[in-house]
């Protein structure tokens, strides 16, 4: 590979970027700058290249360094070229990127293999999409391994827990805080099936993380874990979890709170609920503050005895809700890759 | 922001930009009321004797089109490059889509640094790159250059011989009157002389504007005449109209470092160095449509009156001659815009149906639309109509259309650019080839 190659794959790939990313204005813009500076050579040079190796788009600048054969740009420079056609042309732009994940490119293999795991699991090839994941997270990347682990480890979830949670301490690791913190999100939800000590403890650090959005489902998931086990507890992660205002999960983790706390305490918490709740909030929680003023307004055992077999059956329901929940999660920024 | 009067470089109509707010009374009564030609001709005339200097800063503009190699050179070829455009966009549906980078539209823009680096020497990068340490530095574009020669010629021709190379006079001029004065300060500070720079500085500019690349032919005179400062005293010392360009010409010659024959580049963006002649060009059998037989009448003229030949390089002793030029080579074309406050604007076309090659207003509309389509040779503040409520008026491809009726569903844009645009098609079906020349590869 001569260096004017590397050079020519070099300045395409750079305007394929600046092509992508801003179109005709990214080029109006440094031509505007050419003049307001007095470097005029620079524009020019980049016309007259996009003249000479006839560049009209973005894709045509990829396919420009992708031609160069240069190990160094034709693997992101088809990664690129198969993300804008993919759309258009998805065959095609698998194509490419299994060209790239049988090369060795530190950026462009990882990004290569977790498109494709994730192309392949949107077609239902979910043994194929694994290996592809696993790929991506055996890159190591340090952007890539973690996303990959993260889409992995919701992938398999139900049919392979023990790779799942594999996958998810991965994501764990090497992650930022938000995929770090969906991963132990993703974790303790394994977890629980096997370990409640340990699923307590990898929602105990999901919600710790802070994240805004898994943060609220950390103590969701954490306060439903405790009920059965330590109520005290399970008060306290709902209690964090009703404060956050604005949050949408705000209103049910009162419910859940007004419903724990009992007649008296728990009474503000259910109009809380009531208030601020989504329709099925707002029925329950009115039965509950129906029974709880009952309680409190003709006490005796009867009274107490429709408040525990409220309790039961509000237990038994948790189950019913951890699945509607879980059903909310997202894996993360689908763009984030 | 207020849009200044302009000549485009590339179609090369004038655009005349009036303030109705500042108008006379008198022209005021003739623009109000319904249109009417006759008074809006009459309007103008009056606002001519009113605002004098920039009505000649723009007729010069012109001139430079008619009588600079590079400016004819580039109008020429950059308006086949809108024609091929404007071709090569119509197969997309919906105007409001076209959008393209016509990088040779920038060419003119595109600037270079000129460092004053010591005692009369001076430097020019094109790369951002700077030297260690320097006096000066002008950012400096090809429009820059005729900007401050338009300036100077404004100047001169204007206060006429007397004061014409007096410096004091000069600055006192331009405190009164809006000009371009960048390039001769930095001039002047380079030569460590105000006067001559007042006295070279035009035929200075329109020299290197007779090569493919004006602001480095610009350098090389700039650098040798610095540097001959010293030696050239006596020459100096006699009177004006001394034969400046010659020598410039001369200088190019010997140190310019041409890179082919003359007239061997047709490359608006990165052109070979070569000298430019207006012989050659107005010769060719692509036409401008609006300079080129100007510029051959102007060609004509010089061969009966040799002051043709190099009037507008030192106008203050060319008065006679640029005064016949006022009226035989006014511009081809003028657009005149009265902005009214309340009423609406008042446009009008004035144009030299003798000098022209094709319909004026198919030539604006299809103006219009590439330069509002590439977005350079464009102010997204340029427009002539005020109907803000058309369906039009946002998107702003109409801009330099000059027919704008009292309520705009009766607007003709619309349908004009329908027939050109099917027109064209036909036409490129039929011959194979576009109307204004040659399709030439010059737009994204």
């Amino acid at each position: 590979m001569s260096s004017e190659q590397e050079n020519i794959a070099s300045a395409a790939y750079g305007l394929g970027q600046t092509l992508d990313g801003d179109g005709l204005d990214g080029l109006r813009e440094l031509f505007e700058d050419a003049i307001e500076t007095g470097t005029s050579a620079v524009p020019v040079e980049t016309a007259v290249f996009m003249r000479t190796h006839r560049i009209r788009s973005a894709f045509d600048a990829y396919a420009v360094a992708a031609a160069t054969r240069s190990p160094a740009w034709r693997p992101p420079a088809l990664v690129a070229m198969a993300m804008l056609i993919y759309d258009e042309n998805r065959v095609e732009a698998m194509r490419l990127l299994v060209e790239v994940i049988e090369s060795e490119h530190e950026e462009a293999t990882p990004l290569a293999f977790l498109l494709l795991a994730q192309e392949l699991e949107s077609l239902g090839a979910i043994a194929s999409a694994r290996d592809m994941y696993v790929g991506a997270i055996n890159s190591q990347h340090p952007r890539i391994a973690p996303e990959a682990g993260l889409r992995v480890g919701y992938l398999l979830i139900d049919t392979d827990p023990a790779t799942a949670a594999q996958a998810f301490e991965v994501a764990e690791l090497l992650g930022d805080p938000a995929t770090s913190a969906r991963a132990s999100l993703g974790l303790g939800l394994v977890l629980e099936r096997f370990d409640a000590e340990e699923a307590r403890m990898a929602y105990e650090e999901a919600a710790e993380l802070d994240d805004e959005d898994v943060a609220p489902l950390a103590r969701m998931m954490l306060g439903w874990l405790l009920v059965p086990r330590d109520r005290g507890r399970a008060i306290h992660a709902f209690e964090r979890a009703a404060r956050v205002s604005g949050s949408p999960l705000a209103a049910r983790a009162a419910y859940d709170l007004g419903v724990l706390l009992g007649p008296g305490d728990g009474d503000r918490w259910l109009g809380r609920a009531i208030a601020g709740g989504e329709a099925s909030d707002v029925g329950r929680g009115r039965a509950f503050l129906a029974i709880f003023t009952n309680a409190r307004q003709h006490p005796g055992p009867d009274a107490e005895a429709e408040v525990q077999r409220a309790l039961r059956a509000y237990e038994a329901e948790i189950p019913r809700w951890k699945e509607e929940m879980r059903a909310t999660f997202t894996v993360g920024d689908d763009e984030g890759a | 922001m207020p849009i200044r009067s302009h000549v485009d470089p590339c179609l090369f109509a004038r655009f005349i930009y009036v303030d109705g707010s500042v108008v006379s009374p008198a022209v005021l009564e003739q623009i109000e009321g319904a249109p009417d030609q006759e008074r809006y001709f009459a309007a103008w005339r009056a606002q001519h004797e009113s605002t004098p200097h920039v009505i000649f800063h723009e007729a010069y503009h012109f001139w430079q089109g008619l009588r600079l190699p590079y400016v004819y050179w580039y109008a020429l070829l950059s308006f086949r490059g809108v024609a091929q455009a404007f071709d090569t966009a119509n197969s997309v549906g919906d105007v409001h889509e076209w959008d393209m980078l016509i990088p040779e539209f920038y060419r003119p823009r595109l600037s270079y640094q000129l460092f004053h680096v010591g005692r009369r020497s001076v430097e020019l990068s094109t790369r951002g790159a700077t030297p260690e340490s320097y006096i000066a530095r002008a950012v400096v574009s090809a429009l820059d250059l005729l900007e401050a020669a338009a300036s100077i010629a404004q100047y001169q021709a204007t206060v006429g011989t007397a004061m014409a190379s007096d410096p004091l006079a000069f600055a006192r001029w331009c405190k009164r009157t809006p000009s371009y004065t960048r390039v001769f300060t930095f001039v002047a500070r380079v030569l460590e002389s105000e006067e001559t720079a007042l006295r070279s500085l035009l035929p200075l500019i329109n020299t290197c504007f007779r090569t493919s690349d004006p602001v480095r032919a610009f350098h090389i005179v700039l650098a040798v005449l610095a540097r001959e400062m010293d030696t050239v005293d006596e020459w100096l010392g006699q009177p004006e109209p001394l034969w400046w360009s010659g020598h410039f010409d001369e200088w190019l010659d010997a140190y310019a470092g041409f890179e082919g024959p003359p007239d061997s580049t047709t490359d608006l963006l990165k052109p070979t160095y070569c000298r430019l002649t207006l012989d050659h060009w107005t010769a060719n059998s692509l036409e401008h449509p609006l300079l080129s037989k100007s510029a051959r009448a102007w060609i004509e003229a010089a061969a009966e009156n040799p002051v043709y030949g190099w009037a507008i390089d030192q106008p203050a002793w060319a008065s006679d001659v640029l005064s016949k030029a006022r009226e035989d080579f006014e511009p081809t074309a003028t657009v005149v815009r009265f902005g009214l406050a309340g009423t609406g604007n008042r446009v009008f076309v004035m144009s030299r149906e003798d000098r022209l090659t094709y319909d004026i207003r198919d030539l604006l509309t299809i103006w219009s639309v590439i330069r509002r389509a590439a977005g350079s040779h464009f102010d997204p503040d340029h427009r002539l109509c005020h109907h803000s409520s058309c369906p039009e008026f946002q998107a702003n491809y109409c801009n330099s259309y000059p027919i704008i009726p009292s309520r705009f569903e009766d607007c003709g844009f619309p349908p004009r650019l329908k027939r050109i645009r099917e027109g064209l098609r036909n036409a490129t079906q039929e011959k194979g080839e576009m109307p204004y020349g040659a399709p030439q590869d010059l737009s994204w």
